[in-house]
């Protein structure tokens, strides 16, 4: 997003805005004509326009049917499975256009955040973690991020705070360089991850039914979170090196390897020191300065 | 020596925030209290319900979403209403205004509505941990 300019929030608008940025970058938006009769069809063709290597916007073209208001026509066609000339809108019920359009609708885009921990206390450690959180943005390839401001560890910030920090991001972000290549710690995210994935799916061919059997079985489990559906047994804690490490997984699929020796009871004092890693890491640079 | 407290703690109707609620646990219990954490955005309702059924030994409300002046004069209310409450001790803390300027006087409007401790963010935790071991019964020599 250009500096200077803002996204209106209004829907009639957002359309607008984006073809206009894009053109002020000299960039042509591309858009086809593209209606299938099958719901699933229409959503895979929906995503790959959206995965196309261009600044494109997706359309859902409608059946001829559809258009000229022939509708129990278009619900034949369904019925009988009658291909179509484009999508028949009226004819499928809104929750399976709603799942057309999942994840799809609004250019699906990536908002990042600012820390939203225990904050830095100094004004110079606040943007220090602000400008951090701007370069991770950029390097993630998140589309809009959220700012925090100095005051946050305090009180709720002033315009001009707010004014202030959503500056200041911008111009990390202007600044960026190169993208974030993977590495060993996002390969162990997967290995812990696919343990826990595939046994909550083998618990049921409904995900929203595993998902539930899970937490009561604390096959799930939210460390610190204090709902009555979680088990509350997991544990976890910021290492030196500023990792999140668990000390205890609960009754979690956690293989060994993934923990480290650390096996103590989290204590009112630890909790703390783990909630202020960040706050301490930038105020330390601050003081320094 | 201090005696085991059974103690209600919970966070307000309006406040999401669950680290606060988790570090007074994990405190009281080491303390060698037993602790029912309501957790967050509690209803003034299910606070009543569950005090009037545990009857705990002291109620402890935490909440830092800087509204905690005008949710605890409702709360303290609605507590002191119940005749098993009307002497339980009752302490409210944390961020409880949003950069107020006369917190002193907010303060003081809430331990005269019925508080037994009012503790801010900027007091620390001496004047709480102070108040809950003058709770506990001493060991008799």
């Amino acid at each position: 997003m250009p500096a200077g300019s803002a996204l209106t929030e209004r829907a009639e608008n957002s359309l607008g805005a984006f073809v206009a940025d894009a053109r002020r970058a000299g960039t042509l938006v591309v858009q086809p004509r593209m209606g299938f009769g099958r719901p699933e069809q229409m959503r895979d063709g929906l995503l790959a326009v959206s995965r196309a290597a261009a600044t494109t916007v997706g359309t859902i073209t409608l059946d001829s049917y559809t258009r000229v208001g022939m509708y129990e026509a278009a619900r034949r066609a369904v019925a009988e499975g009658t291909p179509l000339n484009g999508y028949p809108i009226v004819a499928h019920d809104q929750a399976t256009t709603q799942s057309v359009l999942d994840g799809v609708l609004g250019r699906r885009h990536i908002v990042i955040y600012a820390y939203m921990g225990v904050f830095p206390r100094t004004r110079f450690g606040a943007l220090l973690l602000l400008e951090d959180a701007a370069r991770l943005a950029i390097r993630t390839g998140a589309a809009r991020i959220i700012v925090k401001t100095v005051a946050e560890a305090f009180r709720l910030p002033t315009v001009e705070e707010n004014v202030e920090a959503i500056e200041i991001a911008a111009l990390a972000a202007q600044a960026a360089g190169p993208g974030l290549l993977p590495g060993p710690a996002s390969d162990e995210v997967l290995a812990e991850a696919r343990p826990l994935v595939e046994q909550v799916r083998n618990l049921s061919d409904d995900v929203g039914e595993a998902l539930v059997e899970a937490f009561a079985r604390g096959l799930l489990d939210v460390p610190y979170c204090l709902h009555p559906d979680n088990r509350h047994l997991s544990r976890s804690y910021i290492d030196p090196d500023g990792r999140l490490r668990w000390s205890d997984a609960g009754a979690m699929p956690i293989t060994p390897s993934s923990m480290t020796g650390r096996r103590n009871e989290m204590t009112a004092d630890g909790l703390l020191a783990s909630l202020r890693y960040m706050e301490r890491k930038f105020d330390d640079v601050a003081n320094r300065a | 020596m201090t005696g085991e407290l059974k103690v209600v703690l919970s966070g307000t109707a309006s406040d999401a925030h669950t680290w606060n609620l988790i570090y007074l646990e994990l405190l009281l219990e080491q303390l060698g209290h037993a602790v029912t954490n309501l957790g967050p955005c509690v209803p003034d309702e299910l606070l009543v319900r569950r005090c009037r059924e545990l009857q705990p030994g002291l109620i402890v409300l935490s909440t830092i979403n800087g509204l905690g002046f005008g949710e605890g004069k409702r709360l303290i209310r609605s507590l002191r209403r119940q005749a098993e409450l009307a002497h339980t001790p009752i302490v409210i803390g944390g961020k409880l205004g949003t950069g107020v300027k006369d917190q002193a006087q907010e303060t003081a409007r809430l331990e005269a509505v019925g508080f037994d401790l009012v503790a801010n963010d900027t007091d620390g935790l001496a004047p709480f941990l102070t108040f809950v071991e003058s709770l506990c019964p001493q060991a008799v020599h």
